[in-house]
């Protein structure tokens, strides 16, 4: 696992101890977890959620909807577990890939028209290349856009990484027992035809509020989200 | 007096150079900045890929040299035709 990808505080794995528990009659219930190591347990409740939710390990929409992703993410702690990683659906990429269709068959109809006839060959052959050129580092800037602005669900929070352009990123995180009740939003012919969304989800703190926007299928987005915090919230409570 | 004498000189250099040469240093200062750009997306990838494990962080790290490649190419194209 490259270094860049574990958390330089916290996480750290707990030291091995040589303690000896009692048996106690009250923590029977308890024990299957009291045996489990923290990523175990984790696992154990991401398995359980995603069993009541009805998801499973898998991959859709052009990797927009990654469940059980097993891939770590920028300052992701050792028992922490990536639940859920979120793109913008694909068909939110269709206007700049016809405007890159549009750019690379310019050229062409360009040429065909003779507008640069009188332009010596050499130097229409040079132009032509820099124009493909600038329509290759559009495309590839608009899809670098496309895939490294994520949303990632853990068993212990939530991160939105966004990269606005090339030069601004913003990395927002939320922890799922800080969280007020999840909302969604879907509107329009288009996104209910291909089932994505906005999923909100405001925190304690003020004027607070992630966002995934445009993602595939909302409504398990929110399940699971809502699923995960109840649990967190059920451990609290047993103090774990 | 000067002055206009050189402006003078400067019109007559300029008098003998081709249309086209004029465009063709235009397109070279453009994608020199255009380098600087390629530049950016390749140091910028290094962020991305850090930020997220992806499936395609290697092809998408090939891909922004190869950007960076294919420019200075084309610059240097531009400069011996």
């Amino acid at each position: 696992m490259p270094e860049v990808y574990k958390s330089s505080g916290g996480g750290q794995p707990a030291p091995k101890t040589n303690q000896v528990q009692e048996p106690v009659a009250e923590q029977a219930p308890q024990a299957q977890s009291a045996e489990m190591t923290p990523a175990q347990e984790a696992r154990h409740i991401i398995d359980d959620v995603l069993r009541k939710t009805g998801e499973h390990k898998r991959q859709a929409m052009a990797g927009a909807y990654i469940v059980k992703p097993e891939k770590r993410f920028v300052n992701e702690q050792e028992d922490e577990e990536v639940v859920l990683l979120l793109r913008a659906h694909p068909i939110t990429n269709i206007k700049w890939i016809m405007t890159a269709v549009l750019m690379l068959i310019l050229p062409g109809v360009l040429e065909v028209t003779g507008a640069f006839a009188m332009v010596p060959g050499n130097l229409f052959f040079a132009g032509k290349l820099m124009w493909y050129l600038v329509t290759l580092g559009f495309a590839f800037e608009k899809f670098l856009n496309w895939y490294y602005s994520v949303f990632i669900i853990t068993n212990e929070r939530m991160v939105d990484i966004d990269f606005v352009n090339l030069l601004y990123r913003v990395v927002s995180y939320a922890n799922l027992n800080h969280i007020e009740e999840p909302t969604m939003a879907v509107g329009g012919i288009l996104r209910s035809m291909f089932r994505y969304g906005d999923v909100h989800v405001s925190t304690a703190a003020e004027k607070s509020t992630l966002e995934a926007l445009a993602v595939p299928y909302p409504d398990k987005v929110v399940n699971i989200i809502s699923q995960l915090s109840e649990e967190l919230e059920k451990r609290r409570e047993r103090g774990e | 007096m000067n002055n206009e004498l050189i402006g003078v000189q400067l019109l007559k250099s300029f008098m003998g150079v081709s249309p086209w040469m004029v465009v063709k240093a235009f397109m070279i200062v453009g994608l020199i900045l255009y380098m600087v750009f390629a530049l950016v997306i390749v140091k910028q990838v290094g962020i991305m890929t850090e930020s997220v494990e992806a499936d395609a962080n290697g092809v998408v790290k090939l891909l922004a040299w190869a950007h960076l490649l294919m420019t200075i190419g084309v610059i240097v194209l531009l400069i011996l035709i």
